[in-house]
């Protein structure tokens, strides 16, 4: 008799903790992020030029060489500064300075590299001197690159010709 | 004769035995058991002193909390993929029982945000005795694939249970 209590007993207890066990009090915080993403948006300066010269011994204004910008419209093609080099001759040579706008929200860095398959690859046109170096520009702020100089190549037979050379300008979060 | 005499003697204090028991006077007394119960409450805050961040500097960062105090609002703009966003926040125990405080695993986005982690570890738990403090700091990054100018929502929860 004394030990069926005792097993009674023990059952009340194990069951009185399982009890306990389910019934405790609970509650639950929260942490919300909210993240909004920023947005690259580079665009062409008017600070942008090009200015000819030749290697070739011709004194300045004695050639009818000439040099114009010509920017995109506000659309995809915005992306493009077109630069016409008129009247050219081995050794003529157009020197350009780009200057870009950023008006995104985040700053970026802006490297400049020649797209392949154009006139530069034909050897009528060479980059004299090499590309700019990669620059850095702040949200709203403006920054030219250093000047890069594109020049007739002083072997080339492309008389009466158009020669294009391309370039890609990316900007890309740091 | 005198035996039956002495048989109803015996009955009468008999009965009279079991009369006096019936007229005894009695009383009872109560225990009443009055249980008040306990109020397990936390609140999570932005830590007073401490500073929400994101690396890169160029990203916004702001915490908040209003009533009741069980949601910090973490508003991040400007971000950019592989932005990694650390909020310090604190637990105040102010209700009128030990608590015990944890992450609960994961979170609503895990595929925009990645990395979550906090200095208590990610499934650790922390005791919290009544009135008491727990400053933390929980660090998530921006994936990859976010799109620029979206915005993205996640939320992770701490459970908050009676503690011992």
């Amino acid at each position: 008799m004394k030990k069926v209590g005792f097993i009674v007993l023990a059952v009340i207890l194990a069951l009185g903790l399982v009890g306990a066990a389910y019934a405790a009090f609970s509650q639950n915080l929260f942490a919300q992020a909210n993240v909004q993403t920023g947005n690259v948006s580079v665009e062409w300066s008017s600070n942008t030029t090009a200015v000819t010269g030749n290697n070739a011994g011709v004194t300045a204004g004695g050639d009818s060489l000439s040099a114009a910008v010509v920017y995109g419209a506000t659309n995809a093609t915005d992306d493009t500064a077109t630069i016409t080099v008129s009247n050219a001759y081995p050794g003529a040579w157009v020197e350009i300075t780009p200057a870009l706008y950023n008006a995104g929200t985040i700053p970026v860095t802006v490297n400049i590299a020649a797209v392949s398959s154009y006139a530069l690859y034909t050897g009528d046109l060479f980059i004299n001197g090499g590309l700019p170096a990669a620059v850095n520009i702040a949200p709203g702020a403006t920054v030219s690159m250093a000047p890069f100089y594109v020049e007739v190549a002083p072997s080339s037979q492309a008389n009466g010709t158009t020669l294009y050379a391309q370039f890609t300008l990316n900007a890309i979060s740091p | 004769m005198k035996k039956i005499g002495f048989i109803v003697l015996a009955v009468v204090l008999a009965l009279g035995l079991v009369g006096a028991a019936f007229a005894a006077w009695n009383q009872n007394l109560y225990v009443q058991a009055k249980v008040q119960t306990g109020t397990l409450s936390a609140v999570i805050d932005v830590a007073s002193g401490y500073e929400a961040s994101a690396v890169p500097s160029y990203v916004s960062v702001i915490d908040s909390t209003s009533a009741p105090w069980t949601t910090l609002l973490v508003t991040v703009t400007n971000a950019v993929p592989g932005a990694v966003i650390s909020v310090p926040y604190e637990i105040t125990n102010n209700g009128t029982i030990p608590c015990n405080i944890a992450w609960v695993p994961g979170a609503s986005d895990m595929t925009n945000f990645t990395n979550y982690t906090d200095n208590n570890g990610w499934a650790g738990t922390t005791d919290l005795a009544v009135g008491g403090h727990y400053i933390g700091t929980i660090t998530f990054t921006v994936a990859d694939g976010v799109i620029q100018g979206t915005s993205y929502s996640t939320y992770l929860t701490i459970a908050v249970t009676q503690g011992s």
